[in-house]
């Protein structure tokens, strides 16, 4: 009588699994158009280019070491809290869907370790990171400084995705939501601890390897010494991801059964909008949760030296993450409904207006805590301090455009219940989050470079101006009845 | 001489780009009458409510609401329609009540709009999920809930697409009655359907459509039975 799992049926599970993988990561790309081929395209070239020319670029100043510390050791907590926040990592296929074509936990978990890209934050510190590290290590030593940024990028996306399935089991289990918070926060104040008794982050081995990566020596043993480690941590992921999977996801159930206290009818359209809109998004699950997390994660900065850089782009950052959990197709968040709200009689605009409003309200306050906290510690002179609000401003005005304008241009039906769904198919979203994060790097490079605060004033408001705009323009284009039926039949297309 | 009716459709046509939904509709509903619309799927059924709704806008053609134009007066038009969509129609995560409140505000009903809110609610049997987000409901109670929002200001022109999809007896025989009781008040009603003898009990006359285009339009006597169900498969072939 068999009694257990072989080697054998590992082998064979992990092979199939990783198969199904591809598969479904294949066929959804093949949906996508010839369009975002070429976003893609571009992605790559853009990603190979960091990867190369920084190395090649001879300047005299040195990266800041603090800063390349604090990108190596980030890294791993950023992906965690990227896979923490959506539900143990970004799903392969919508819920509805994946009902059909089942998935194994093993293909779900190899999907969740290829998606990761989908979370900004990743692609801008690995940007970062490779950046900078070749840089420092110069073309001499670009193979091996490449080598091993790219097997450090590869295990801290491992055990970050290791560590939001466990955090996921923890959520789905007895402990529940409560437990998962606690632990988290006992982590949170493990690291305060460490910081307290003088532990500091290049104690943790990060300055070991970005020495290596600019001495070059024994780089093949470090990079194959990282990489066998990233393909046991992601096999040992495996483990709690089917855990996880087997539990039935407690938030959407709790949300779908909760009772809501009824409230007065609002007396204005306009706040009775607004107030059907936030209800819609603050009960949307990958939303809350992405959304909580992007605010306090860039807390965690408060606790190392941060470079003024960052803290300028950290608006634009943020931001683009929380507009990436909805705002790329906000209409979806009305799902089927989309079709009744339409038969109302209220201008289309006043439907527009709501939208934009209650996504303005979501990137711009997600920003807020990390701003705050990150701007007060950096202790910044007048103009810095104007920069940083200008920053703030204008991100804020370009990702409302953005989502107003991609929203009508690309619209999806996708159902936003689960945890793990995301707004729009992968390879559409890693179109976006590069654009985002292009745009952000460059609002942070604009305002960070200390120019003096009537610029910087003027800057902004020629920007916000342009993002007025555009959004003027994609008001407009919602006016036309027949461009609301195409975004209206897009998004309704699931039942 | 020729009558006005509520609705009005004349030489209607919709493309969604090389498909023709809709090909050539004339219509005429008369206020106080439930008209209903049989066919196959992808007749152009929906796409037609869809129109009248002014959610959708006509390729072609005159549509007019009590003598609105849809195309002119699309605002006007939805004051006066009461829509139940064939699929799902509802805000995943908001409550009934929530979706009630919207409905109520944009169409400025008087505050006693709650109590007749409340009366649909407890006929059609979702009083006690009335403040439950509509994502946990099973497809029959979605399409009470549809029925009850397209009834709530008492429109002049009720549009009821597929309102028996996945319903049970109760909701069904509610239905029923809130059509009849439109009928009463002197609405005309157009109700979409693939259930033949409920379309027959709730509609006279039946106007049938076939890929896009209206082939008979018969009183609801000449569809019931199997006499009924021989004529109607006779008009979809």
């Amino acid at each position: 009588m068999p009694t257990g799992r072989s080697s054998t049926d590992l082998v064979t599970e992990l092979r199939r699994g990783t198969a199904d993988a591809l598969a479904v990561l294949a066929f959804r790309r093949a949906l996508a158009g010839a369009k975002l081929r070429w976003v893609t395209a571009g992605l790559l070239l853009l990603s190979v280019a960091v990867a190369v020319v920084p190395a090649r670029v001879a300047t005299d100043v040195d990266a800041p070491v603090d800063l390349l510390i604090w990108l190596w050791t980030a890294l791993p907590v950023l992906a965690a809290g990227g896979a923490i926040g959506s539900g143990g990592g970004r799903a392969l296929l919508p819920r509805d869907e994946a009902a059909a074509f089942p998935l194994s936990s093993v293909a779900e978990h190899v999907g969740s370790l290829l998606l990761a890209p989908l979370n900004i934050a990743w692609l801008v510190q690995v940007w970062l990171l490779v950046g900078l590290t070749v840089h420092e290590a110069g073309a001499a030593r670009l193979l091996a400084a490449l080598a091993i940024a790219l097997s450090w990028v590869a295990l801290s996306t491992a055990l970050g995705q290791l560590v939001g399935w466990l955090a996921e089991w923890v959520r789905r289990g007895p402990a529940g939501p409560l437990g998962q918070r606690i632990l988290l926060a006992a982590f949170g104040l493990g690291i305060v601890g460490l910081g307290a008794v003088g532990l500091r982050p290049d104690d943790f081995g990060a300055k070991t390897l970005l020495a290596a990566t600019r001495s070059g020596a024994w780089w093949p043993v470090v990079a194959a010494a990282l990489l066998l480690a990233a393909v046991g941590v992601a096999l040992l992921g495996v483990v709690p991801a089917r855990r996880a999977l087997a539990l039935p996801p407690r938030d959407e159930e709790r949300l779908d059964s909760e009772t809501r206290l009824p409230r007065p009818t609002p007396s204005g359209d306009h706040r009775m909008l607004v107030r059907f809109d936030r209800a819609s998004l603050w009960r949307t699950v990958p939303v809350r949760r992405g959304v909580v997390l992007l605010a306090l994660l860039p807390l965690a900065g408060a606790f190392a030296e941060v470079d003024w850089l960052l803290v300028v782009m950290l608006p634009g950052l943020v931001g683009s993450g929380a507009l990436l959990l909805f705002g790329v197709n906000t209409w979806t968040l009305d799902g089927p409904g989309l079709v009744w709200r339409e038969s109302l009689p209220v201008r289309p605009r006043a439907l527009f207006v709501a939208r934009m409003r209650v996504t303005a309200e979501v990137v711009a306050l997600a920003a807020l805590p990390g701003v705050l906290v990150l701007g007060w510690r950096a202790g910044p002179s007048r103009e810095e301090l104007v920069a940083l609000a200008c920053a703030w401003a204008v991100s804020s005005a370009q990702l409302v455009s953005a989502a107003m304008r991609w929203s009508m241009q690309r619209p999806y039906a996708v159902d936003l219940r689960s945890a793990r769904a995301t707004p729009a198919p992968p390879i559409v979203m890693v179109g976006y989050a590069a654009r985002l994060s292009l745009a952000a790097s460059a609002v942070g490079l604009l305002f960070g470079s200390g120019a003096p605060w009537w610029i910087a004033v003027l800057i902004a408001t020629a920007l916000i101006g342009l993002s007025a705009r555009r959004v003027l323009r994609a008001a407009q284009r919602w006016d036309d009845p027949r461009r609301r039926a195409e975004v209206l039949g897009a998004v309704t297309s699931v039942a | 001489m020729h009558e006005h009716g509520a609705v009005e459709i004349a030489g209607l046509t919709v493309r969604f780009g090389e498909v023709e939904a809709v090909a050539g509709v004339d219509l005429s509903v008369a206020a106080g009458r439930a008209t209903g619309l049989l066919g196959r799927n992808g007749a152009g059924k929906s796409t037609t409510l869809r129109v009248l709704a002014g959610v959708v806008p006509p390729t072609s053609g005159r549509v007019h609401v009590a003598g609105l134009d849809v195309a002119q007066d699309p605002i006007g038009v939805k004051r006066l329609v009461g829509y139940c969509p064939d699929i799902g129609g509802l805000v995943p995560r908001a409550t009934p009540w929530e979706h009630l409140q919207l409905a109520a505000r944009l169409r400025r009903l008087p505050s006693t709009w709650e109590r007749r809110a409340r009366l649909l609610l407890e006929r059609f049997d979702l009083h006690e999920v009335a403040h439950r987000p509509t994502a946990g409901f099973s497809h029959g109670m979605g399409r009470r809930l549809s029925v009850v929002l397209a009834d709530l200001a008492e429109p002049s022109v009720l549009l009821l697409d597929e309102p028996f999809d996945g319903v049970d007896p109760t909701g069904v025989e509610a239905t029923l009655r809130l059509v009849d009781e439109a009928v009463r008040r002197g609405a005309a009603v157009l109700l979409s359907t693939h259930l033949r003898e409920l379309a027959v009990k709730a509609c006279d006359p039946v106007l049938v459509l076939r890929r896009g285009e209206p082939v008979a339009t018969l009183a609801g006597a000449e569809l019931g039975g199997e006499d009924g169900e021989r004529a109607y498969r006779a008009l979809l072939d």
